[in-house]
Order: C-alpha cells, then structure tokens, then sequence
C-alpha cells in the first residue's frame, strides 16, 4: 500500500455561535489553517472532499457545493462525505484513499458546522428516524444514548457519579485546550446537580452544540518528504457498520446489546489488523475517541480494547485514561464531550492525533505520544470509523 | 474476458439493477426498493453479500424528508457488519469512490447503491429552493429549473441557436425514450408552460422514483460468467457555485472530467454516450464539453445522429430519478458494452462507451466514465484511472 500521510491540521476555536462569518467563511477558516500549517496553498492540491453531515443543521441543501470556492476546489475534483457523526472522520478516509489509489498527491479535507445555530438540533436529529415508527418515540441522540446507559449501568454496575467523573476528566483536559468549546473546570458533584436531560444524562454529560471549522491536508510520502513538515502516516483504518433500527437493540430479539459498542469494536480491529497492533493497550499512546455524552466514552474505551467490558469506569476511578496516566491517554483535548461540530468532528479527532503524534499539542501533549487512534461515530450509533496515525512507518512495537 | 485477462490496476462493473422507473411509486416503500435494487446487481454478478468488502451510497438528506436518510438502507443493502460510506453531493460520486476504493487496493468487490424517492416529498421544489445559499440566490427564487433556464438562455444566446431548436431536440429524446426506462410525464398544467426562459415543462428532466445498484471489482476478481465492462477511465470535477462566475453557455467542469477520464479526445472515440441532460438545450452543450461537437453545434449530435449514438435510452429527459439520474447515465452506458441494454441495446456492439454526469445549479459539478469491453492489457494501454493530479 501507498504510504500516506496528514501534513497540516487546522482548527477554529469552537464557539457557541459566530455572527461575523458566513458558512464559506468559515469553511475557509479551517482550509487555510490547515494549508498553512502544511506549508501549502490552494493551488498544490489536486482534490477535496468535503465533510458536511445534517444538511439541516446549517439550513442549506447540499451546503457543500456553496463552499466550493472557500476550499479551492474550482477546477479540481470534489466530492462530500455524509455518515452522521462520523462523517468528519469518514472524509479522512476517503482522502486517504484518494492518496492511496496513486491518483493524488495532496487532497484537502475541508469543513465546518453551526449546530447551534439551527433552531433545535435535537429536533433535526430525530428526523434521522423512521417516519412511521420510530421517529414518533420520540428518540434524538440523547433519548437514543440515554438507552445505552441504563443498559451499561444495570449490565455492569455503572454508577451516574461514574459519568460525571468522565465529564470532569474532559474539562480538564479541555481547559489545557484554547481551541475546545467548553473549557470551564466542573466537579463531579457539579455534574450530578446539573439539570436532568433523559435519565440517566444530565446536561453535564452532554456535548455543546458547537460552531467552527476544521481541516486537515493529506498527501502522498513523496509530498510528505518534499514539503518537510511533520508527518503522521496513516498506518490503518477501518469502518463498520450497525442496524438503523433502534428495535433491534433493545429487548429480547435485540441483535447486538446496547451497552457495549461492538460495531465500533469491528471497526476500531479492523484498523488495528491494518496498522498491526495486536495489544492496544500498550501499542496505543493516546487515543482521541468519538464520545458526545460521558457514558459513551466508557463502551468505546472498552471497544477500542484497552481493557475488558465493564472495567472502565473502574480504571478511570483509579484515574486511568487521564493526562499524567501511564496507559492510553483518551481525548485529551477534552473530546467530543467539550467539542462538537458535528460535520467536522471527525476531522477534530483526527487532527487532535496529528497533533500529539507529532508533538505539537502543546499543553494537552501526552508525552512521547507516538501512536494514535482517532474514532468517529454516526446515525444512531450506526457508522463507526476508525483510524491509526504514527509518527514512523516502522512496525508499531509494544 | 475474465480476470486472468486482467492487469493489475483494471476495474470492471460487472452487476447492474434499476428498478422500474416511475413517477410514484406506492406499492413498495423506499427500504423494498433499495432492497431491490441491491438484491438484483448481486444476483447479475453472480455473488453474494458476503463477498462484498465495502459499500457505497448515495442519497440527499432534503427530498424526502430524512435527515442522513443513507440511514434507513442500512439492512436493506446488506449494511451491518460491513464498511459503508455515504457519498452525499450525487451518486456517481458513489460510483467514483467505489472505483478509488478498489484503486488504493482497500477493497476487491464494492457495492454501489443509490436512489431517489420523490415522491415521498410533500413539496420538492422547495426542497429545492433550500439547496440555494439563503443570502442572495435563494431569495430570488432560484432552483435547478430556474438555473437550467439562465444556462440555455445563455447557449442559445451565445450560438444564436434557432427558435426551434429547442422542439428538435425534444423530439429526438422523445423517440429514443419511448422504447424503455421513460416514464409518463404528467404536467399539472400544459407541457408548453413555461419555466424558466426559454424553457417550457417539456423541455425539462421528468422526475420519477428509482433505486439503482452496481457491483464494481478489480480486474483480477472477475470470474467466469460474469460479464464485464471494463472501466477506461474516471473523473469528476467541480465548478464554482457562483453563477455570475461562469460561462453558463458551456460544461467547464464536464470537459475536464471527460479529459480526466479519457484523454484529449473525450469522448468522441465513443460509439456509444449515455449523457445526464438537466435540459434539452443543456444536452447540447453537455455534447459540445464531450468534445462530440464544436461549441454551438451540439444539435448536430442529438438530431442528426453524427458521430457516436447519444442517450439511446432516452436519457434523463424522459426519466430522472433526482439524485440517482447521473449513475443512472453511467450504468446505462456499462450495460450497452455488456449487450445488457435490453430494447435500448445498440447494435452492432459497441466497444467503447460513456457515461457522463451532472450535479447542482447549472451543472456545476460532473462525473465521466469510460466503459470497453476489453481489459487494459489487451487494448494496449496502461490500467484506467484519470488524469488528476
């Protein structure tokens, strides 16, 4: 396989709102920053692909096509991504492949989302559900999750404090973060006192509903070498996905149990396989996962195989997974659970990667971070993407 | 010809289903149809579900009133436990990256699925009108039909094309179109309304419900009893949204991608083309960036029948499946190098064909494909890919 590798991030602070920019302004936020930090321009990429996911969220149909000319893609081949959540991450890969199928050398992934400033994003989301049946529950993301929770909690003895210790580990580590949305310290006691949003979540374990821009430039190991700036090569990656049907997760005649994240498992071991990690828990220096409300964090920690099912919550009580820990870090930029532009959430993860892998994550750094895994997710928990970045192209020793 | 036939790097379509094109369909809901679709193009390559490592869709999230709505075909297009991506802008990108996928080595045997319901849309005009930026265009009212109006307003501007150039051309679908895949249009008013000057209902892309499937795979997967169409080459590009910023008389981004996929030549080595018309005059101009005429004489293609054989299905003039009608152009030209075209085939049979795309206002973005009935190695040349970088 063609070695490929990410050269350039660039990420906007994440707000609540921005007044002063159009969304291709914003968009162009993002690609310049990430051209920049490459040492490119506009004119030395061949492709683009555009991650845009609920077309709703920023009121445009097919808001990619308007964007255009803020990523520079007049001229060039472009195409949009759109996995729910997992879309930012997705698009990471589809220009991997670009990459990788010897047709390109340098594709930029380019975007951004303004999810609060559609009038309820919980209103868009629940219509990802079926017209007839379960849309009309009624389910959103946080209703869908909610779920998965009490199912963890009754499965594996969770506890509501158990989430907010999440919660208070990813303020922390996002208040290290200037670009993270929410970024004030919190308590878990604070967690806990916080307004009830669909039990056992409260606001506390929630995602903001984030505005911002993110992009990131992946090029060919020639371009890498040539434009001399630090490179995290692309080592695996893998997709999966779930039933749409939530009916299918809950009850007797349930296909797979809503407490675990065995779709993202599949995924996250098909990049491994790729990658040849075989024991993530040593091989895996910091990992930046998809995790909107703190009890997901808890399944996808266990998915990734950093340790058994049901033993998460108990490690981070021993303050496992944090900054200053001595096994995988997990989201020290604070996480989706800080950060969530949705359509470009995926690129955040992968970004946020490049960044420790090459050490340049300043005071969120994980120290000699050389391996990292970026996951994403989408739907109702339906599309998983995973993705391994190095800072080498040996083989990924334990 | 099989894959012992193959080089490394050859790509070949070898499944292909269309559901019935129809303006409404109610007896099946969108799942059944995707289901359909998905269960035919693996029965025409002859394998299973199980053989297939990654799947591509494509759909939008406005017509029909679902938000990710690639969401709702995930069991019906075999999704769980398997590698799916949603190509959002338009569904010959699903076509595209199903051939990148196989390219960059990443999968042997993808599945392309795509479809368009409209008529679960309560209102898709407005749908879309919402697919125009909301600080200039979208208050003026502008649509695909509206943009479709200001592109052939400039063609014929620009050519000085006769009044009843338009009638010509109609005429020229219109029998092509009667013989399959055409649906009935049914205007609320006159076919002779107008829409957007100078084009009237009947000059328009007649929408209708389809869910359309394609089993894609490496040269050296293709099996005994499978037929090929071994794909020469692929290339997508983009124009610029802004309108005022282009030449609306002519395809810009439809050459390049002809150029990527095929060479300088384009198309006009082609025996047969099967091209996405978002208007009878757009046809003319979509012949022209083909580079099958001179600019401005496009008509002479479509109603004089010179040079390769256009649309011998009809194209998208009698049915336009929305989000689906470009991949519908493309596998419609897979088919006639695979003797597949039913009533539509053309004979004799060609060796050479394309199909060519189009997607947003005015034809802002497209995609071409080259289809051969041989592989690479026995035509001579090096394995299809484009020219992009």
């Amino acid at each position: 396989m063609r070695n490929v590798a990410i050269v350039g991030v660039g990420q906007t602070n994440f707000v609540k709102t921005r007044t002063d920019v159009t969304y291709p302004e914003l968009v162009h936020e993002g690609a310049v920053l990430a051209l920049d930090d490459a040492g490119l321009t506009m004119d030395d990429i061949d492709a683009v692909v555009f991650p845009l996911a609920p077309d709703a969220l920023i009121g445009v149909g097919n808001g990619e096509r308007w964007c255009v000319e803020a990523v520079g893609a007049t001229g060039k081949p472009f195409m949009r991504v759109n996995t729910g959540g997992a879309t930012g991450l997705t698009a990471v890969q589809v220009a991997f492949m670009h990459v990788a199928s010897g047709m390109f050398e340098a594709v930029l992934v380019a975007g951004a989302d303004r999810v609060s400033e559609s009038n309820s994003a919980q209103s868009v989301l629940n219509k990802m559900w079926d017209v007839a049946y379960e849309r009309l529950y009624p389910l959103n993301t946080i209703t869908m999750l909610g779920l998965s929770a009490q199912r963890y909690m009754v499965k594996y003895g969770a506890t509501e404090r158990d989430f907010a210790r999440v919660t208070v580990k990813n303020r922390l580590h996002a208040s290290r973060n200037p670009k993270a949305h929410l970024r004030t310290l919190i308590t878990e006691d604070e967690v806990l006192a916080t307004r009830m949003i669909s039990w056992p979540l409260k606001l506390g374990d929630l995602c903001p509903s984030s505005t911002g821009a993110a992009a990131v430039v992946v090029v060919s190991e020639e371009v890498a070498r040539r434009c001399g700036r630090p490179a995290a090569w692309i080592r695996g990656v893998g997709q999966n996905t779930e039933t749409f049907w939530m009916g299918d997760r809950v009850g007797p005649a349930a296909v797979g149990d809503h407490a675990d994240a065995d779709g993202l498992r599949t995924a996250i071991a098909r990049s491994y396989r790729q990658a040849g990690i075989d024991n993530p828990r040593s091989q895996i220096d910091v990992a930046e996962i998809y995790a909107p409300f703190s009890a997901v964090e808890l399944h996808a920690i266990e998915a990734a195989n950093f340790c058994a099912k049901g033993e998460s919550f108990k490690q981070m009580a021993e303050g496992e997974y944090a900054l200053g820990s001595s096994g995988p870090v997990v989201n020290p930029s604070g996480g989706t659970l800080c950060t969530n532009p949705i359509a470009v959430t995926g690129v955040v993860r992968a970004a946020e990667i490049v960044l420790q892998v090459t050490g340049r994550a300043d005071e969120h750094q994980v120290p000699q971070a050389d391996v990292g895994l970026a996951t994403a997710i989408g739907g109702d928990h339906q599309f998983y993407a995973a993705m391994i970045l190095a800072n080498h192209l040996e083989e990924i020793a334990s | 010809m099989t894959g012992s036939d193959a080089a490394d790097g050859d790509v070949a379509l070898v499944g292909v289903y269309s559901t019935p094109l129809r303006r409404n369909v109610t007896e099946e809901s969108l799942e059944e149809m995707i289901f359909q679709a998905t269960s035919g193009a693996l029965a025409d390559a002859g394998i299973s579900i199980d053989e297939i490592d990654a799947i591509m869709l494509s759909t939008t999230d406005q017509v029909e009133g679902r938000v990710i709505e690639s969401m709702v075909a995930s069991g019906a297009v075999g999704g769980p436990g398997r590698d799916v991506t949603t190509l959002a802008s338009a569904g010959e990108h699903a076509f595209v990256y199903g051939f990148v996928r196989i390219k960059a080595g990443q999968a042997k045997r993808v599945l392309i699925v795509v479809w368009s319901k409209e008529s679960e849309s309560v209102n898709p005009a407005h749908a879309d009108l919402l697919g125009s930026e909301p600080f200039l265009l979208r208050p003026l009212g502008m649509t695909s039909r509206v943009a479709a109006g200001l592109q052939a307003g400039a063609y014929l501007s620009r050519h000085g094309a006769p009044a009843g150039l338009i009638d010509e051309v109609r005429r020229a679908r219109t029998r092509q179109g009667s013989r399959e895949h055409s649906v009935t249009a049914s205007w609320s008013g006159s076919p002779d309304d107008p829409v957007a000057w100078p084009l009237r209902e009947a000059d328009l892309p007649v929408g209708c419900d389809a869910a359309v499937a394609a089993v894609m795979v490496a040269g050296d997967a293709v099996t005994d009893g499978q037929v090929p169409a071994w794909i020469v080459g692929v290339g997508w590009y983009t124009d610029g949204y802004e309108l005022a910023d282009r030449d609306l008389s002519r395809f810009d981004a439809l050459a390049s991608a002809a150029r990527a996929a095929l060479g300088a030549e384009r198309a006009r080595g082609a025996d047969v083309v099967e091209v996405q018309e978002i208007s009878a005059v757009a046809g003319l101009a979509a012949c022209e960036a083909l580079g099958l005429a001179a600019a401005g004489m496009g008509a002479d293609v479509v109603t004089r029948r010179e040079g390769p054989f256009v649309n011998p299905s009809g194209g998208s003039l009698t049915a336009s499946p929305g989000n689906a009608a470009g991949f519908l152009r493309i596998v419609a030209a897979a088919q006639q190098i695979r003797g597949l075209a039913g009533a539509n085939q053309v004979s004799p049979p060609p060796q050479l064909t394309v199909g060519a795309a189009m997607n947003g206002l005015a034809g802002q973005s497209a995609a071409v494909v080259g289809f051969s009935n041989t592989p690479s190695a026995l035509r001579g040349v090096p394995a299809g890919g484009g020219d992009h970088a």
